[in-house]
């Protein structure tokens, strides 16, 4: 969700601007994107909560940066405020992804859309968020780090408020409560509900966490979906092919997509796990940005690189972690992953003449499927480019001889209609 | 009950209208697809599909772009050649 707030001109500048907001504000564009969100109605999976109205949130999200006043220069004349922290800052307002006219009175001037929960589960398999964790532990409790520059505490104070803290009950995002405590487990539960799957280190933190496996689950989706990649990819091969035969099966590909889609459609029925997924993607993406470039926690870490995979592993060495191994190709499949799951839902493949789109040439939604079945290929090892192969058992007996057929018994006379054999009298 | 096409031309015409109408589309898209382009209605379907990628764009293709690249030695120029 963050992702798409801060996409635009000066990106660097919105995101560090997003990092030195009030939790209130930030609050605020929470409330905001899901107001302005485009399936907002009509729509069997829209979901019905209200969030803020734009009276509460509009002076909020057009409030400059406010640490407080310069005493020594106040009294008469009024007292003059502070400098914001980042310059220059980007009010919340204007955040280019909000989608709001900067001027009074604020009128939306386009829809919200955020990323599929598919996205929270791959970024999450990096174990960003328990490095993160222990970092703002490791800070609260002990000088083991050195002391954070203001901008950066106040990543950090935004990052244990809204991510790490107890909810503000009148928000939409908020998903726990007495009776669903443990956040980490609600989403391990929401994973298992949508896709079938664990998280990759879920043995490592279940102990933890213990959480529950619904029995409505859409186990078949790892299964579904790569028979979906290998088929789509028989045609991206084919497209550049001009000899030869040509196998890819649009039928096929429609059938598998269409039963993608209706996995999707059936745990979504009135919205459900709405929330739950805009929450997960809200704080998975506030958590990668900040290693998708050297921003101020970052520099504080002393964990400067050139590639987020590589931030973070460095922040997870500070704490004596580590990330996932492959979190190289995590980082690169998450947005296109997302952008595949969303198409497959909005019932774009779900006809026979739909699927070539999928693996046309210079087709943007091929680029998509390319990228998202080359990095699925290096995250989990198993080769979506090879064609499925299945082993049928072989028998490891002799063959039996044929039984002879036996005459029936003599006294019994053919069976009637109703099934009752009777004796010849 | 036995078919009289050859008596009826005006009933001969339909069918041929109404086999030509639908076998077209289909045509055009078998045609399509084995030169490899798309259809109107599949780049109907790409132009929507488009505004929803464009929708979920994130920051990261900016954001790659850094200066930790390992820079080329600058191209030597010839003084030599300008003298001839």
């Amino acid at each position: 969700m963050f992702r798409q707030l801060v996409a635009g001109p000066n990106v660097t500048n919105n995101i560090n601007s997003l990092f030195t907001y009030h939790p209130l504000q930030i609050s605020a564009i929470i409330e905001t994107v899901w107001l302005n969100r485009s399936n907002a109605t009509n729509s069997q999976t829209s979901s019905p909560f209200l969030p803020w109205s734009p009276q509460i949130t509009h002076p909020i999200l057009n409030a400059d940066f406010f640490p407080g006043y310069h005493w020594p220069t106040g009294g008469f004349p009024p007292p003059s405020p502070l400098p914001p922290l980042s310059i220059p800052h980007v009010k919340p307002i204007s955040q280019p992804g909000l989608g709001l006219d900067v001027a009074p009175p604020h009128k939306p001037l386009r829809s919200t859309n955020w990323d599929h929960l598919i996205y929270a589960y791959v970024i999450e398999n990096t174990r960003i968020f328990e490095i993160f964790s222990k970092v703002l532990e490791t800070y609260m409790f002990s000088e083991q780090l050195e002391t954070p520059t203001p901008q950066s505490q106040l990543f950090w104070r935004n990052l244990e408020f809204l991510i790490f803290g107890d909810a503000m009950p009148s928000m939409l995002w908020t998903t726990s409560s007495r009776l669903r405590r443990d956040e980490i487990a609600d989403r391990l539960t929401t994973y298992y509900w949508m896709f079938g799957i664990d998280l990759s280190h879920a043995v490592e933190i279940a102990g933890q966490h213990p959480y529950q496996k619904p029995a409505a689950a859409n186990r078949d989706f790892i299964p579904t979906f790569e028979a979906f990649g290998r088929e789509v990819w028989r045609g991206i091969v084919n497209a550049k092919n001009f000899s030869g035969a040509n196998d890819t099966d649009a039928t096929v590909i429609s059938t598998l997509a269409r039963r993608l889609y209706d996995m999707m459609a059936t745990r979504r029925i009135n919205g459900n796990l709405s929330r739950e997924e805009f929450r997960a993607v809200a704080i998975m993406s506030y958590l990668e940005l900040a290693v998708r470039y050297d921003s101020p926690a970052v520099v504080d870490l002393k964990a400067s690189a050139s590639s987020p995979e590589m931030r973070l592993q460095k922040i997870a060495e500070r704490v004596g972690m580590t990330a996932h191994p492959k979190s190289k190709p995590f980082f690169d499949l998450a947005a296109p992953f997302s952008k595949l799951m969303q198409s497959i839902e909005t019932g774009s493949y779900n006809e026979p003449w739909q699927a070539p789109v999928l693996y046309s040439l210079m087709s943007p939604a091929a680029d998509i499927a390319e990228k998202v079945i080359d990095q699925y290929s290096l995250a989990t090892g198993r080769d979506l480019k090879s064609q499925a192969v299945s082993t049928v058992p072989r028998a490891t007996t002799s063959s039996l001889p044929i039984p002879k057929r036996q005459s029936p018994p003599p006294q019994l006379a053919a069976r009637p209609a109703n099934g009752h054999g009777t004796l010849k009298q | 009950m036995k078919s009289e096409p050859a008596e009826n031309p005006e009933a001969n015409e339909i069918v041929f209208v109404e086999n030509a109408s639908a076998a077209e589309p289909a045509n055009q898209e078998e045609l399509g697809e084995l030169l490899g382009k798309l259809t109107p209605r599949q780049n109907k379907l790409l132009t929507n599909l488009r505004r929803l990628y464009h929708s979920l764009r994130g920051p990261e293709d900016v954001l790659d772009e850094d200066n930790y690249s390992r820079p080329f030695p600058p191209q030597i120029r010839n003084t030599t050649s300008n003298k001839d």
